[in-house]
């Protein structure tokens, strides 16, 4: 086989790989799905992370016994939350990173966040 | 960053995964003993480096470039009245004011890395100067220029400057109201009354060489940038001493080839080196779980402080952090004073080095903000069109919605590293060269540089562990 085959066949592995690679990459991107519990207004316990990879579609439950506003910070992603219901935050995690989800209640100080999320590449 | 009000200032990092911290670690360990084992199998009859210039272009101190930093000057002042008038009279949610994102991100962020990558671009259009320097002219011309300002007593030094730039970073860290843009622009307000009294009675070059914390500040990170100006005779030039008449030169050096030129460096300045190096850590530092499970401790502990517990932990955690980095560069000095047979006294020792300290706080200053520069920086295109939070759309973006994937978390992993291994490298590289240049005896030279160079991977590992932390609010 003279070298310039060579090459040529090696391009094509290459080339192959790579595309496998991405088609790999993306077909890895998963649905799933959360549960956060709210209790009179506050977190139920340490701060929890929720890790997911990069262009997961991602549902975050969350149940409260007070009327509460959740915010993913960075997503931008807000909703009321009543007791009884189960609210939903949908969104695609396309940005990487870590955002703090948050409690918006009557009284805005020193609160722990409810949870992280974790996007990674 | 802790948060601020309502999702302003948040970073959004991922702490740097295992196998990177290791690596970086490793090439830093590994950089550092190659240099100095360069340095020590080096021909011994080599010399010092002289100072690198690379460039020198002639500045006519005439009409060109007058005109240049006068219109410079016009826009630091028109911005500087801006964002006063949107903290007090704008909407007050922190993400739709100017204000905040202006301070904090636009000016802070981008006036240190302006400084540190370009040149002392501050002392050029410092608006407080420059309105200053207008009236004292405008004044002139009906009477003669006054002569009886007080003089600065010189073992003050630039201890005010210090006060002031703890209370800055007191108030960027732990104040309550540094997002508020009302209680923004009454602080900017009180800042000019401070400063302007202090020009009028001591002098303005004086003032702003001793007592302005950002003239200071932004001074020494422009030490590492490649630009500087340079009056005849090679002499530097104070920018804030630009008189006319002069031929102005701009050089263009290499980069942190400005921080081995300590010859003027007073005690109280190296102590300001130290301090601003601490407040740059401690920031990050705050948003660690190890901080938070400190002043989650203490928090339990002190009942006693009631609701400003958290602020006045943070508070001592503060001055204790400068404090505790101000004691160990202290000693450092005095083993390098010791380990060059004490040829050098202490004081000297900690003077001629601690500026190849300055490299190290800038590439922490870039793993640390460069993301949330470009993320949260994002801000200021919407805030082009509606400054003030009134509805308006001027230029047409008031609803640009900022991307947050616009730099990815491998993005910033790797810039981090790169930043961090480089700045350590230099800070070697640079701490060597000043010994060279301080003792003959080049292995007096090497010997007197470990303690240095132990003190410099301790800081650089600092920085690394910081980066790897998660971020907690």
């Amino acid at each position: 086989m003279g070298a310039g085959t060579r090459f040529r066949y090696a391009g094509r592995a290459l080339l192959i790989a790579a595309l496998l690679g991405t088609a790999i990459a993306n077909a890895h991107a998963e649905d799933r799905v959360f549960a956060l519990e709210i209790h009179s207004e506050a977190p139920t316990a340490k701060p929890q992370v929720l890790e997911v990879s990069q262009n997961d579609k991602v549902v975050i439950r969350v149940s409260s016994d007070k009327p509460v506003q959740v915010h993913l910070h960075g997503y931008d992603i807000e909703s009321d939350v009543v007791p009884n219901v189960v609210a939903s935050l949908r969104f695609t995690a396309t940005a990487t990173g870590r955002f703090p989800i948050e409690i918006h209640s009557r009284e805005p100080l020193e609160q722990r966040p409810l949870a992280y999320l974790e996007v990674r590449p | 960053m802790p948060a601020f009000g309502h999702g302003f200032g948040m970073r959004y990092d991922l702490p740097l995964p295992l196998t990177l911290w290791i690596i970086g670690a490793a090439c830093v360990i590994v950089l550092s003993f190659l240099i100095i084992s360069i340095a020590v199998r080096a021909n011994a009859t080599a010399e010092a480096p002289a100072q690198p210039i690379v460039l020198r272009w002639q500045i006519d101190n005439g009409v060109t470039s007058a005109k240049i930093r006068l219109v410079a000057q016009l826009f630091a002042v028109a911005a500087l009245i801006l964002v006063v008038a949107a903290g007090i009279i704008g909407d007050q949610t922190p993400t739709r004011n100017l204000a905040p994102t202006a301070i904090w991100i636009a000016w802070w962020v981008g006036f240190s890395y302006l400084s540190a990558f370009v040149g002392n671009v501050w002392s050029v259009v410092n608006p407080w100067a420059a309105t200053f320097a207008w009236c004292e002219r405008i004044v002139s011309k009906w009477r003669a220029p006054r002569s009886a300002t007080v003089r600065w007593p010189d073992s003050v030094g630039v201890w005010p400057g210090i006060a002031l730039f703890i209370a800055f970073a007191w108030l960027e860290l732990i104040w309550e109201g540094r997002s508020i843009p009302s209680q923004l622009a009454w602080l900017a307000i009180g800042f000019s009354v401070l400063t302007w009294t202090g020009m009028f009675i001591f002098g303005r070059s004086t003032w702003l060489a001793h007592a302005d914390p950002f003239a200071l500040a932004f001074g020494v990170l422009s030490k590492f940038g490649p630009t500087d100006i340079r009056i005849e005779h090679g002499l530097p030039l104070d920018c804030v001493r630009c008189h006319r008449g002069g031929r102005g030169m701009l050089i263009l050096r290499l980069p942190g080839a400005g921080l081995v030129d300590n010859e003027n460096i007073s005690p109280s300045l190296s102590v300001f080196v130290v301090v601003m190096l601490s407040t740059v850590t401690f920031d990050g530092l705050m948003a660690t779980p190890l901080w938070q499970r400190v002043e989650s401790a203490l928090y339990v502990a002190l009942p006693v402080f009631g609701n400003s517990r958290l602020a006045i932990i943070n508070t001592v955690g503060l001055l204790v952090f400068c404090l505790t980095f101000i004691a160990v560069y202290r000693l450092v000095a005095t083993l390098i004073a010791h380990a060059s047979g004490n040829r050098m006294t202490p004081d000297a020792a900690s003077r001629a080095f601690v500026l190849t300290l300055v490299p190290i706080a800038i590439a922490y200053l870039v793993a640390h903000y460069l993301s949330y520069f470009l993320i949260q920086g994002q801000l200021l295109i919407r805030l082009a069109s509606d400054p003030f939070g009134f509805g308006w759309n001027i230029l047409g973006t008031a609803h640009f919605r900022p991307d947050i994937g616009i730099v990815g978390a491998r993005f910033v992993w790797y810039t981090s590293l790169v930043a961090i291994v480089l700045g350590h490298v230099a800070a070697v590289s640079l701490a060597h060269i000043v010994a060279l240049r301080r003792f003959e005896d080049r292995r007096l030279a090497i010997r007197s540089q470990i303690p240095m160079l132990v003190l410099m991977i301790a800081y650089t590992m600092m920085s690394l562990w910081i980066i790897a932390q998660p971020i907690v609010e």
